[in-house]
């Protein structure tokens, strides 16, 4: 009689484990060189979504798999390959840099892997060469710039000058901003992400007498590009306009004073006022004693997303079309506020002015002073065929 | 560009030169005296960027910081001549580049356990914050002291080796290494004063452009690559070729990078300002295979 029962035991727990899938999740950024911060701060932010969910993504037991680009597109390739070949990961998130991130999408988007998007949004994978499989959850680099140059024009600038840096998100970013800025150019300059010292382009900057000045610097170029203007004295003379990562917690404390009254747009700010993105400035504050930059709020809402996205295919990840259909549905709570993908699957963002300002404890952050843009969408959808 | 952009951005590629001029001493000086190539010279920039964040901040004074951190290269730079460069200087170039490739990795990683990856700062000190009169042109005082401290250390150098027993074995060394030896002198001594004078030369560089870029892991790497240039254009072994060549390298990087986008556009132009200092060694090299002023083989 025991035999019978431990048979008929031993024959029902492969059935058990059949039906719990596992997710093979990987994580693929910038953890080391120089813009390391931006990967990071992002595996923080996937740190606290994974916590929040008990490290079950969409209900099913989760396996991470971490992988470092190290800041180098051949790198992001190999690493990517691993992922794929070794790892055998059936979504991946993370993607701190456009150049990495394109890079890296090469092997993973001829795979057929699922890729959610976590920052970076590279203008060439948003119109002709969008791909069911990229999903961009971060923004179009586009974006925040798009409306920047929108409210540059609205205060009246006549003159502008652009400076970024010179890889694809640089391009990207500045242009949009030239773009949709309609005073004139005063000049546009790229500067190698290796540059840090800026003291020729600050004097050409000068001599050209702009109203104001638009740049594109994150991470320690930021830092750097800051201190180097306030001590050129040009931080009284000519306000300075930029997107929002260019000053942020990480960064507060290298900047110092350097940094107050930046203004800055961006499509999310730790004081929008929604469930969802109180509940995750309240866990991250929790866990790391400071507020989150937008790195980690987008890569939280790339978990959130992809878990949302499990949970309605009821953890069959077999089923990509289906895995597909309800990531573009993009059902969830998002820390942004409503959150709809647009037809290339990048997102639809509103997007707002922040003033970097102190608190009465004398923490720096990132005051919430309007809406600029509701509902932006990127310029590159129409020539997306999907 | 009117007269006092040229000028203002004269004196940004002399600070640039001068900084590159500092770096270039140690690596020149290791290369031609001891044949030894030290690629771990940009890692020595980055310490001394992070001695004198700590020291300013445990001192509270800029200049005690100055001198502690100076002091904790030179420190840091006797351990290593000590542990890793001596039993390199027997050996072939390409186990003193392998070796000495490792110990960069070695470095940034340590950096990033010690001080983490996020760039920490450090203000201009109060008597050098803002603008001062130059030739009727603002300039900031801060950048003009880099380049007077650069340039005392230069002349500083210049007595050391042209007036000094010291800097008469220093350059006999660089001439005819073998001769040197055989005479008697206490070599190991010897080696170990040019590695450290060379490695606090480049923490001095790594301590005066803090303030303007912070210091981060790794920041010394990119700065090594110029430098190499800046040795081979020069001449190695030759410190009158490292000062010639960091300020050729400085002011023509400098103006590359202002001129070739005004006319070639800014695609095109920024790639050619990239190339500009390369070019420039490879013509260099066409003309001077061993450099502008090359010490005497030795």
């Amino acid at each position: 009689m025991r035999k019978l029962f431990l048979a008929a035991l031993l024959c029902a727990a492969p059935l058990v484990q059949a039906s719990a899938e596992e997710l093979r999740l990987g994580f693929i950024s910038i953890l080391s060189g120089q813009l390391a911060l931006l990967g990071e701060e992002q595996k923080r932010g996937f740190d606290v979504a994974l916590e929040e969910l008990g490290g079950k993504v969409g209900g099913v037991e989760t396996k991470v798999f971490v992988a470092d680009n190290k800041g180098n597109p051949g790198d992001a390739v190999q690493e990517a390959t691993k992922l794929i070949d070794r790892d055998k990961v059936q979504i991946v998130t993370g993607f701190a840099a456009s150049h990495t991130t394109m890079a890296a999408l090469k092997p993973l988007l001829a795979a057929e892997v699922i890729s959610v998007g976590a920052n970076a949004g590279p203008s060439p994978l948003a119109g002709k060469g969008c791909n069911k499989n990229w999903f961009s959850t971060g923004f179009h680099n586009d974006q925040w710039d798009m409306a920047m140059g929108q409210y540059m024009t609205q205060k009246g600038l006549k003159r502008v000058y652009f400076m970024g840096m010179d890889y694809q998100a640089g391009w990207d970013h500045v242009k949009a901003a030239i773009r949709e800025f309609k005073g004139e150019k005063a000049g546009e300059v790229y500067t190698p992400i290796a540059q840090m010292d800026f003291s020729a382009e600050l004097t050409q900057l000068r001599a050209a007498k702009p109203d104001a000045v638009f740049v594109f610097y994150v991470g320690p170029n930021a830092v750097a590009f800051l201190k180097q203007y306030t001590q050129a004295g040009l931080a009284k003379t000519i306000p300075l306009y930029s997107m929002g990562a260019i000053s942020d917690p990480l960064l507060y404390k290298a900047q110092g004073d350097a940094a107050l009254g930046l203004v800055t747009t961006e499509a999310w700010n730790t004081e929008l006022d929604n469930p969802a993105n109180k509940k995750f400035v309240a866990a991250f504050r929790k866990k790391f004693g400071r507020d989150p930059t937008g790195y980690a709020a987008r890569q939280y809402d790339a978990v959130m997303l992809i878990d949302s996205a499990v949970r309605q295919v009821k953890g069959n990840l077999a089923d990509k079309d289906a895995l597909r259909a309800a990531l573009r549905k993009g059902d969830f709570q998002s820390v942004r506020g409503d959150f709809r993908f647009n037809t290339n699957q990048y997102p639809i963002l509103n997007v707002y002015v922040q003033e970097v300002s102190k608190r009465a404890n004398g923490e720096m952050y990132q005051k919430l002073t309007g809406v600029v843009v509701k509902d932006i969408k990127d310029p590159d959808y129409v020539n997306c065929k999907m | 560009m009117t007269t006092p952009i040229l000028l203002e951005q004269g004196f940004n590629g002399l600070q640039l030169g001068m900084i590159l001029f500092l770096m270039a001493v140690g690596v020149t000086l290791v290369f031609g005296i001891m044949d030894t190539i030290n690629l771990s010279h940009g890692s020595l920039l980055m310490f001394g960027g992070y001695f004198i964040v700590g020291a300013v901040e445990l001192t509270g004074s800029y200049g005690l910081g100055l001198v502690l951190a100076l002091f904790a290269t030179a420190l840091l730079s006797v351990i290593v001549e000590i542990l890793v460069m001596r039993p390199l200087y027997r050996r072939g170039h390409l186990d003193q580049v392998l070796a000495t490739f490792g110990l960069i990795l070695f470095f940034n990683e340590l950096a990033v356990m010690i001080w983490g990856r996020a760039p920490l700062y450090l203000s201009v000190p109060a008597f050098l914050d803002g603008p001062i009169d130059l030739f009727g042109l603002a300039y900031p005082a801060y950048r003009f002291a880099i380049t007077a401290v650069a340039a005392a250390v230069g002349s500083g150098l210049y007595l050391l080796i042209g007036r000094t027993r010291t800097g008469m074995l220093i350059r006999a060394g660089a001439d005819k290494r073998v001769v040197v030896e055989m005479m008697g002198v206490n070599i190991t001594r010897l080696y170990t004063l040019i590695f450290a004078l060379g490695s606090v030369l480049a923490g001095l560089a790594g301590i005066m452009v803090v303030p303007l870029v912070s210091v981060q892991p790794a920041m010394g790497d990119p700065i090594l690559i110029t430098t190499l240039v800046v040795v081979i254009i020069g001449g190695i072994g030759s410190i009158r070729g490292a000062l010639v060549g960091g300020l050729l390298v400085g002011v023509l990087d400098t103006f590359g990078r202002i001129l070739f986008p005004v006319y070639f556009g800014t695609g095109t132009g920024s790639a050619l300002a990239n190339m500009t200092i390369y070019i420039l060694m490879a013509a260099v090299l066409l003309w001077r295979p061993r450099g502008l002023f090359p010490a005497t083989a030795g």
